[in-house]
């Protein structure tokens, strides 16, 4: 009996979590032991496009929200990473630079735009049938006709292009769809939206939404930490995202620690780090009410 | 023993699932999968290969050897596709887009192509497909939500956990359910 307790504890052991439950990226999503994401600049430049924003200006609050969001990662003590803004810009475009293609060494030649966009149009609503941009070799619909073409109650939508070998991200962009959802930058304790009303109220907050998916961009996956940014799920209207938590400074100065160069998976570095995994953090507290419940039934 | 048992199956549940990078979707029920698939197949990836689009993405065909057609009509080797993979040296994932192994046995959820040319699409992105395990004479279900956030709907009639186990009979069960007439 007590073998069969020490043989779950050595297997709990072997998942048990580092203190940290922030998670990394990999090149490879099925092979954890592939290299992780990473820029190899501390300041990556982004852009925010004013299509899908008709009449917004640089002063409307939902670019304030947008820069805002984006900060959170930026005004960290223990990294330098920091993302720059840009400016405005027209760009519809997402993916990455034909003329990079195959062509890494270009990249510092060429510089890719990493762009904030919303498509505020379905594409099945707004693409002619019978297109070119709907032949599967061309696929560039929701760039050609500004629109949005994932469906399926996909909210917001990230994309970075990188180095297979090596990990080092090229590109990121980021779709928002205001096409089929209301995003809001009302700060609590504002109201939930009700069907109709999209001003003054919570329904979809934008930062929340960007916040999180700008620690994405950055290298991070899901954490396995409830409290933090980057963590799986998030309810309707919910904030709790705009801000950091420990978790997820812990994860940005892992990967970006200040005055040092970035950590790729596996490599030893002074701040906490390395790839860990937020099934681990998960798992441990499951296994300890499980061992409880178990003792419990024996004594 | 039966309780250590279920532990080391639970945590290999667990530890099966892979993080990676993520986009935000709303979160689709069993039932809310079957009614936006047209066809629902179980099966096998016989292969898979990636290729540039012009509009700077890249685009994986994976091919499918369908075991059972669990809605809809489908037989013999279907091709969906799906948005990321790498080319040469380049990589590009669209997060919480749905990933294949070779040889991994699947259940997807399909929207049937709407271009001549076109291939099938998973719905709801990596929601839209379920790892199968064996674990002994039963088989377990479980979807890897990699990089895949979820909202869920005020109100919404979803019940269990986004990613739990769920046995293939369990889930084959719900599946005929929901796509009764």
């Amino acid at each position: 009996m007590r073998a069969g307790v020490a043989a779950a504890l050595v297997v709990a052991l072997g998942l048990a979590p580092r203190a940290e439950a922030f998670v990394r990226t990999h090149v490879d999503p099925n092979d954890l032991e592939s290299p992780c994401l990473f820029w190899d600049r501390r300041t990556v430049p982004y852009q925010l496009s004013q299509r899908g924003l008709i009449g917004a200006t640089d002063e409307s609050p939902i670019f304030d929200s947008l820069r805002t969001s984006l900060r959170q990662w930026t005004d960290v003590a223990c990294s330098d990473f920091a993302y720059e803004d840009q400016g405005l810009s027209q760009s519809v475009e997402v993916g990455f630079n034909k003329v990079l293609l195959n062509q890494p060494m270009l990249v510092e030649v060429v510089k890719p735009e990493n762009t904030v966009l919303f498509r505020d149009a379905l594409c099945e609503q707004v693409v002619p049938a019978g297109d070119a941009c709907l032949d599967p070799a061309n696929d560039d619909c929701a760039s050609r006709f500004d629109c949005w073409g994932y469906g399926d109650g996909v909210i917001a939508l990230t994309t970075t292009t990188y180095n297979f070998q090596t990990g080092e991200i090229f590109d990121g962009d980021i779709e928002l769809n205001e096409a089929e959802f209301q995003f809001t930058t009302a700060d609590p304790p504002a109201p939930s939206c009700q069907p109709g009303s999209s001003t003054g109220c919570i329904g979809t907050d934008l930062r929340n939404t960007v916040t999180h998916e700008a620690g994405h961009l950055l290298g991070l996956g899901h954490s396995g930490d409830p409290e933090s940014t980057m963590f799986l799920s998030a309810g309707s209207g919910e904030t709790l995202k705009r801000d950091l938590a420990q978790d997820d400074i812990d994860g940005l100065c892992s990967i970006y620690p200040a005055g040092k160069p970035p950590s790729t998976c596996g490599e030893i570095v002074d701040a906490p780090s390395g790839c860990s995994s937020a099934e681990g953090d998960l798992a441990l507290p499951w296994l300890l009410v499980m061992l409880c419940l178990v003792r419990r039934r024996r004594t | 023993m039966r309780s250590l048992a279920a532990i080391a199956v639970s945590l290999a549940l667990l530890a099966s699932a892979a993080p990676a990078s993520a986009s935000v979707a709303l979160d689709l029920s069993i039932e809310q999968l079957t009614a936006k698939a047209d066809v629902v197949v179980r099966g096998k990836v016989v292969g898979q290969e990636s290729a540039w689009t012009r509009g700077g993405r890249i685009v994986t065909t994976v091919h499918l050897a369908v075991e059972a057609a669990l809605k809809g009509q489908s037989s013999g080797t279907v091709a969906l596709e799906h948005l990321g993979g790498h080319v040469g040296d380049i990589g590009q994932q669209i997060s919480g887009e749905v990933a294949f192994q070779n040889g991994e046995e699947v259940v997807v959820f399909l929207r049937a192509p709407k271009q001549p040319g076109s291939k099938y699409r998973v719905v709801g992105m990596s929601q839209g497909k379920f790892h199968l395990t064996h674990q002994g004479a039963s088989i377990i279900a479980k979807q890897s939500l990699d990089g895949l956030g979820l909202i869920r709907k005020p109100g919404g009639a979803i019940e269990e956990q986004p990613g739990q186990a769920i046995s293939l009979e369990a889930l084959r069960a719900r599946i005929s359910a929901a796509a009764a007439p």
